[in-house]
């Protein structure tokens, strides 16, 4: 069914800004709509206008001259983990079902249909919490598909899968979207730009500024889309250029004979691997090759087979290199321990310096992230983007000599991405070692001085072209 | 749970597919019993039955409930000895300081850990033999429970393991950072106080989007259909007659072949 808004005005109770004043927006039946636009710019919020999540389940006041919306319409979220009701597989597309009243016979046939379309091969007893997170976001699709709506609203779906997930989920959503209408909000767009059949782009106070056609956009427009910092096909032509690297010659890290075991499948093996001051690293490779296991392994916060010399001292407890070494998880939340973002960075500060001087440092990283106007705020209250560059700063706050991320441009849109990257060759330029875990080709192929590359239980190295 | 079962269940028995309503409701009926029940020699006969239903109707593989009946017994020992040691009672066996075993206290403190053994046999061979997703079904179905009660209570323990495994990350998160910042921060009960902030607010969002996603799925307190069909059958009727005969039987040894002289452990 087409939709229509007329003349929106949405305020969030909180706040004292109207979110929406005056928006009006037309999608016809059967269209296929990007939506593009900062953080902030209220994309999500339109999002679940339009399927009548608001106000059925969220409670904020708006008003309209015209609302046909479709209230039927079937979600996809980007959280894997917070859209499934039932332990496995067959009772969460059932529960769909019975709650269309269907006939309990005719359950069966229409669960391995849509199991057959979204490409999911799996036990139907499979308990979900198994899937890895682009089979989870398959199994969203095909409970999309049971709702038998003809709209399809779509929120950052593939915003947690990996590179190699993403494409595949994209083309399993474009198999089955043929007669739909299908609203899109996603950061990374190279996959479905050319698919859609308008962009609509919005700005950070929620004003649609921008609604073309993919192809009128990338002729005419494109300076507008990195003003915005959003993410679009060429993106990375307009990424920060820095100066090749030249790393130093003092061995930092040297693993010897590792073997890290999933259960009981050796997951990978290291002969030797060293890492010098003053490099940046990309650590890449599939789903499951053990990335982020070897992080931990190196941190030693699980089991592992072989030899670890930081600065060469032998390693046997996560204490012993704990500050020499810092990584960054994927999920920043469940670093912070303080309840002001403030003292998040320092707590760290306050070791290493005179407090008059420790104040100093905090107040002056903080405005170099752009987090200084939300310093006396909670840690978990700001948005994604702040948690990320929060994490960071809280790193380097700590001096360390080499940093991990794990997956640190995750969700990010470019303007914050980019951001990341410089401060990133800021560290590097420092003479700290920076190691990132990403998929992001745009990222390896542009400013490692070396890539490790994980395949076949075993690291392949490659020269950079962040090398000197 | 109901997963982890699978791998360690070897058949399928009636029980299985007996109604998780009937056996909540025999298993409040045993209770009863077992409590009402003062001869030793039935309530022994009554558990050594109950075990071998255990084993024959569960389904599970043997050393898994070896192990557990090795923990029932532990368990059940020590929930005996505050009876045996402390207890009243006029022929003395040992004494030593405050432990004082009389021949009545320790025939109370077995007759008390039996009691125990009984319910926990008959609860594990329900566990085993019962999934979840089941339970709410029948509660739904045939008690008319709100689907919106039902189906919450389903998707919390869904997240459970979630919020375990993001446990496990904040501890290695935390692992990493401690050695950098003043102790005071992270340890004590101010370490205690933000993890506990930092998980709810975590699952608090979670289930806030969960919500939504629920009813942006359409789903509602209002007419719906069922995937599982739970009712009552045969089966049901064969497990209830099952368990009058366990109760018969041991009556009956316990009077016959009784193995000690004592008919009343009060």
């Amino acid at each position: 069914m087409a939709i229509e808004i007329k003349n929106l005005r949405l305020k969030f109770p909180e706040t004292d800004k109207r979110q929406f004043s005056n928006l009006n927006i037309k999608i016809n039946t059967g269209e296929k709509v990007l939506m593009l636009g900062p953080s902030g710019s209220g994309k999500s919020t339109l999002l679940n206008l339009l399927g009548g999540n608001i106000p059925r389940s969220m409670d904020i006041p708006f008003k309209a001259d015209v609302l046909d919306v479709d209230t039927g319409a079937a979600y996809v979220f980007q959280d894997p983990d917070s859209q499934f009701t039932m332990p496995t597989v067959v009772e969460e597309l059932a529960f769909i079902l019975e709650n269309r009243s269907v006939p309990q016979g005719e359950m069966d046939k229409k669960i391995q249909d849509a199991l057959l379309k979204v490409g999911l091969n799996t036990d139907l007893k499979m308990p979900i919490n198994n899937l890895s997170g682009g089979m989870k976001q398959r199994l969203a699709i095909a409970s999309a598909l049971l709702q038998g709506s003809g709209t399809l609203l779509l929120d950052e779906p593939t915003s947690m899968l990996d590179a190699a997930s993403v494409g595949g989920l994209w083309q399993t959503l474009r198999n089955v979207w043929t007669d739909k209408t299908v609203v899109i909000v996603e950061h990374r767009v190279n996959e479905i730009w050319d698919k859609v059949d308008r962009v609509i782009l919005m700005n950070g106070d929620g004003e649609l500024i921008m609604d073309e056609s993919p192809e009128v956009i990338m002729e005419h427009h494109i300076g507008l889309l990195n003003e915005y910092g959003v993410w679009h096909p060429y993106s990375w032509d307009y990424a920060p250029v820095f100066n090749k690297v030249e790393p130093g010659d003092e061995t930092l890290i040297e693993i010897n004979d590792m073997t890290l075991e999933r259960g009981k499948e050796t997951l990978l093996n290291i002969d030797n691997l060293i890492i010098k001051r003053g490099e940046w690293l990309t650590i890449e490779g599939q789903n499951g090759t053990g990335k982020t296991s070897l992080m931990l392994a190196l941190m030693k916060l699980i089991k592992t087979v072989g030899n670890i010399h930081v600065k060469g001292n032998k390693v046997r407890k996560t204490k012993d290199i704990a500050g020499t070494v810092y990584p960054v998880f994927q999920n920043p939340e469940l670093q912070f321990i303080t309840n002001t973002v403030y003292d998040e960075v320092f707590i760290n500060l306050e070791m290493h310096y005179p407090p008059d001087e420790a104040h100093e440092k905090c107040e002056a990283l903080l405005r170099r992230i752009g987090l200084d106007h939300v310093s006396h705020l909670h840690p978990l209250e700001i948005s994604t983007g702040q948690k990320r560059r929060l994490s960071v700063a809280t790193a380097t706050g700590g001096v360390p000599e080499v940093m991990i991320f794990d997956e640190p441009t995750f969700g990010l849109d470019q303007k914050l991405s980019y951001e990341l990257l410089k401060m990133f060759y800021e560290r590097v330029e420092d003479g700290v070692t920076v190691i990132m875990i990403t998929h992001d080709r745009g990222i390896t192929e542009r400013y490692p001085t070396r890539r490790l590359i994980l395949e076949n239980k075993a690291i392949t190295e490659v020269r950079g072209d962040g090398h000197a | 749970m109901t997963v982890m079962l699978e791998h360690i269940k070897k058949y399928y028995t009636f029980v299985d597919k007996t109604n998780p309503l009937t056996k909540i409701l025999i298993g409040l009926l045993l209770f009863l019993l077992v409590v009402l029940m003062h001869n030793p020699n039935q309530l022994f006969y009554l558990a050594m039955i109950m075990l071998v239903a255990l084993v024959v109707l569960s389904g599970i593989q043997l050393r898994y409930l070896l192990v557990m009946l090795a923990l029932f017994l532990v368990f059940g020992a020590f929930s005996a000895m505050y009876m045996v040691f402390y207890g009243a009672g006029t022929t003395t066996l040992f004494r030593f300081g405050l432990i004082h075993i009389t021949e009545e206290s320790l025939i109370r403190g077995i007759h008390i850990m039996m009691r125990g053994l009984t319910l926990s046999f008959f609860g594990a061979l329900v566990i085993f033999t019962t999934k979840l997703t089941d339970v709410f079904y029948s509660l739904m179905i045939q008690l008319r429970l709100k689907p919106k009660f039902a189906y919450s209570f389903m998707a919390a323990i869904r997240m459970v393991p979630i919020i375990a495994g993001e446990y496990m990350m904040l501890r290695q998160a935390r692992k990493v950072r401690k050695p950098l910042i003043h102790k005071r921060h992270i340890s004590g009960l101010k370490g205690f106080i933000t993890t506990v902030i930092t998980l709810l607010s975590q699952s608090i969002r979670r289930a806030y989007r969960l919500g939504v996603a629920m009813e942006a799925k359409q789903f509602d307190d209002g007419p719906r259909t069922y995937y599982y069909q739970t009712s009552f059958s045969k089966y049901d009727v064969l497990f209830v007659e099952m368990v009058i005969v366990i109760a018969f039987v041991s009556f009956f040894l316990g009077t016959e072949f009784s193995l000690i002289n004592v008919t009343d452990a009060r």
